[in-house]
């Protein structure tokens, strides 16, 4: 467990981070391959840094590549989908040997995967295999992860299993033994969560993990997430198109837009002083749980097709504050000053001097 | 959202009694309600195919005095006679009068005897005969379906790859080969032209002096026998199964939790068996119930052409003289194999998704 000081959920790092990252990525590029034989990058040169006990929250519209990008990190691509360059490095703690996840072969990516990284995926119901019980599924996970010359200890699989599911507040004597659809969607999405720890991985990425549950439900997950991360230590990419959602949980947010992070920042930066008008727009087009309600904004148009980005800026046909620089080429990577002490902050716009964001209409739906 | 778990204890409804009646609970019974409906089943077939016998044109009495007619020159008083007097069988008697005393019997057990060949009983004709059918259908099902899971699961993992190509369009062009003409290529190219096996010594279903019993010679004696109506049957089958369990793999590939097994770190053949197979197999579990009686259906001109001692040509035998007693029996006798694999299919199911048994507890 790491020291607690800086592991409180909601507040911003306030000191400068000179410890190394749990995962670094550099310029990664995800493509598919469509079936006219074209390929499409689905993420598009994504570079980050997730720091141990840090939530990253990544927003965006649907179909902007968060969940591609969330697969890509462990490697999880579909079959038409494939990583032709970049990198993600992985350190299990500060000062350990770097791993280089792309190069890892098969056997080794296997046993890498969910004891160092896991995932909790979105829509729990379906996370489970639905022909065997939690319990059975449990110990595969726990048998696929024995040491080399080791046995898998049943019993104490089950011990640790139940352990998990009683921290994460369930009841092991009932869930361990019942299949996936005798569970309700959010002792499914505990269960998916208690699963996801059992290996107590250093980072988590999570899509859209409560995306199917009630508004009850989803509090309990977002107080339940937060309160393990304190007490683990690890680091998370939170998944979401849910802003409010991700200002819980997160410390930093990433925007994506078109395949590519457009901006990030503390979560307060981005929140009172986003840069590109993309992350703007999405901002003011969260109602306010409290006061009158405004007119809510709306980014005009649509994402543009992957397959058919415009030239320059891929944002530039939908931003009001679009000139013929915008569609010339595309907007470099620029570190601004951040007015969150010791964090970074990144933008890609060459006007992000003249965003103001204040709530207000940029545009009718 | 309270997170502890209730433990979901029954609550007693005070309006309803605390014990359902016998009957009830009986038919709430998964496993009796199903037994019940083949039951039930089987009585509806028997009578079906009673009454569709007797539709067929002409009789036993008929039949046979066409045929003496026809071979010895009679004239047709003196041959419906001799007809009528050699065959125990009253085609005036009430047709309902008929059905009540063949229920009767066959609840006594009885199936009764052939019409043709006095002495003969159906039920020594069926044991006779039923088991050679059963044993060459019931093989060539299994190498079928085992082949065409293991080439399905294959298909679908290297989609585009060559054993996709090359099952596709093998399997659907031995599916669309009817399994008589098959069987008629086989004795044809195989048996005559090519020569590659003596096809007079493969008829019947046991050589002649071997002696049944469970050894290495028997065994292989009948292997011998079967293997031209086995290599038929799977050839036209195990194509389709393969095909079916490719789009159900495929389908099941897509599914969460296998990306999900993924993550996890399971080992491929643990992904391939437990998670992507056990679910890719569950919506053939049924076909499979309803393969078996078409088999059985086909094996009637499988076995006549490769002369092969089953009940096949037995029942192609007696429908041709209207020998009533054995066309039932044979069919009856078809009819509860098929019913009974459907019960085994359906417990089969429901041993393997457990969502079904849960379906049925809530039901009520």
């Amino acid at each position: 467990m790491s020291d607690t000081s800086v592991a409180s959920p909601s507040s911003t790092r306030t000191a400068k981070r000179t410890d190394e990252p749990v995962l670094s990525v550099r310029d990664l590029v995800v493509q598919y391959r469509t079936g006219s034989g074209t390929t499409v990058d689905a993420v598009n040169s994504v570079s980050f840094d997730l720091y141990p006990n840090q939530a990253l929250a990544l927003v965006g519209e649907s179909g902007c590549g968060k969940t591609t990008l969330g697969l890509g990190l462990l490697r999880l691509l579909p079959r038409l989908g494939h990583i032709p360059s970049g990198s993600i490095t992985y350190r299990r703690q500060p000062g350990a040997t770097p791993i280089d996840v792309l190069k890892l072969n098969s056997r080794q990516l296997r046993r890498w995967r969910w004891a160092e990284a896991a995932m909790v995926f979105q829509g729990a119901q379906s996370a489970f295999n639905p022909v065997i019980t939690i319990g059975d599924q449990m110990a595969d996970t726990l048998k696929a992860h024995v040491r080399e010359g080791e046995r898998y200890n049943k019993k104490e699989g089950i011990q640790r299993a139940g352990d998990m599911l009683k921290r994460v507040r369930l009841d092991p004597s009932r869930v361990l033994g019942s299949y996936p659809h005798e569970l309700s969607g959010g002792m499914r999405q505990r269960t998916l969560i208690a699963m996801s720890l059992l290996l107590d991985p250093r980072f988590l990425v999570l899509d859209e993990p409560t995306t199917a549950l009630d508004i009850l439900t989803q509090r309990g997950i977002v107080d339940l997430l937060a309160e393990l991360r304190e007490e683990r230590g690890f680091a998370m990419i939170f998944i979401s198109h849910d802003l409010a959602l991700a200002a819980e949980l997160a410390d930093r947010v990433a925007t994506m837009y078109a395949g590519q992070i457009i901006e990030r920042g503390s979560l307060h930066d981005i929140f009172y002083e986003p840069r590109h008008p993309y992350t703007s727009g999405l901002i003011n087009a969260v109602p306010p749980v409290v006061g009158d309600l405004p007119e809510l904004a709306s980014i005009p148009g649509s994402p543009p097709s992957l397959a058919n980005l415009p030239v320059g800026c891929s944002f530039a046909p939908r931003c009001s504050y679009a000139t013929p620089e915008c569609r010339a080429a595309e907007p470099p990577e620029e570190t601004i000053e951040a007015r969150d002490q010791g964090q970074s902050h990144e933008v890609r716009c060459i006007h992000w001097r003249e965003v103001h964001h204040e709530r207000k209409v940029i545009a009718r739906a | 959202m309270t997170a502890v778990a209730v433990k979901s204890v029954p609550v007693a409804n005070p309006d309803r009694p605390r014990t359902p009646s016998i009957w009830l609970r009986i038919w709430r019974n998964y496993f009796l309600r199903r037994v019940v409906r083949a039951l039930i089943m089987i009585w509806v077939v028997t009578s079906a195919i009673f009454f569709l016998v007797r539709l067929m044109p002409g009789n036993p009495v008929d039949t046979y005095t066409n045929k003496l007619i026809a071979e010895q020159g009679l004239s047709y008083e003196q041959a419906r006679a001799q007809a009528a007097t050699l065959f125990q069988f009253d085609s005036s008697k009430p047709l309902i009068l008929q059905y009540v005393d063949y229920l009767n019997n066959l609840l006594h057990g009885d199936m009764g005897s052939s019409i043709v060949s006095s002495g003969t009983t159906v039920a020594s004709k069926v044991a006779a005969h039923l088991p050679w059918t059963m044993f060459s259908v019931g093989i060539s099902m299994v190498i079928a379906i085992g082949l065409g899971l293991v080439l399905g699961m294959l298909m679908a993992y290297r989609r585009g790859g060559i054993v996709d190509h090359a099952v596709s369009v093998i399997g659907s062009l031995l599916h669309a080969i009817p399994n008589y003409l098959l069987a008629m290529l086989i004795v044809v190219v195989g048996g005559v032209k090519l020569k590659w096996f003596d096809f007079a010594q493969m008829r019947g279903s046991v050589t002649p002096g071997v002696q049944p019993g469970f050894n290495i010679n028997f065994i292989q004696d009948i292997f011998y026998h079967a293997a031209l109506p086995i290599l038929t049957y799977v050839l036209t089958t195990a194509g389709t199964w393969a095909l079916v369990m490719k789009s159900s793999t495929t389908q099941v590939l897509g599914e969460d939790y296998v990306t999900v097994a993924r993550a996890r770190g399971l080992s491929g053949g643990r992904i391939a068996g437990t998670y992507v197979g056990r679910n890719a197999v569950l919506p053939l579990v049924a076909q499979i119930a309803t393969q078996a009686g078409f088999v059985v259906g086909g094996a009637i001109f499988v076995e006549q052409t490769f002369a092969y001692d089953g009940i096949g040509i037995q029942l192609y035998k007696s429908i041709n003289f209207r020998d009533y007693p054995i066309i039932q029996g044979i069919l009856l006798m078809i009819t509860i194999v098929v019913i009974f694999a459907n019960l085994l299919a359906d417990f089969i199911y429901s041993f393997l998704d457990p969502r079904i048994r849960t379906d049925e507890r809530t039901e009520d």
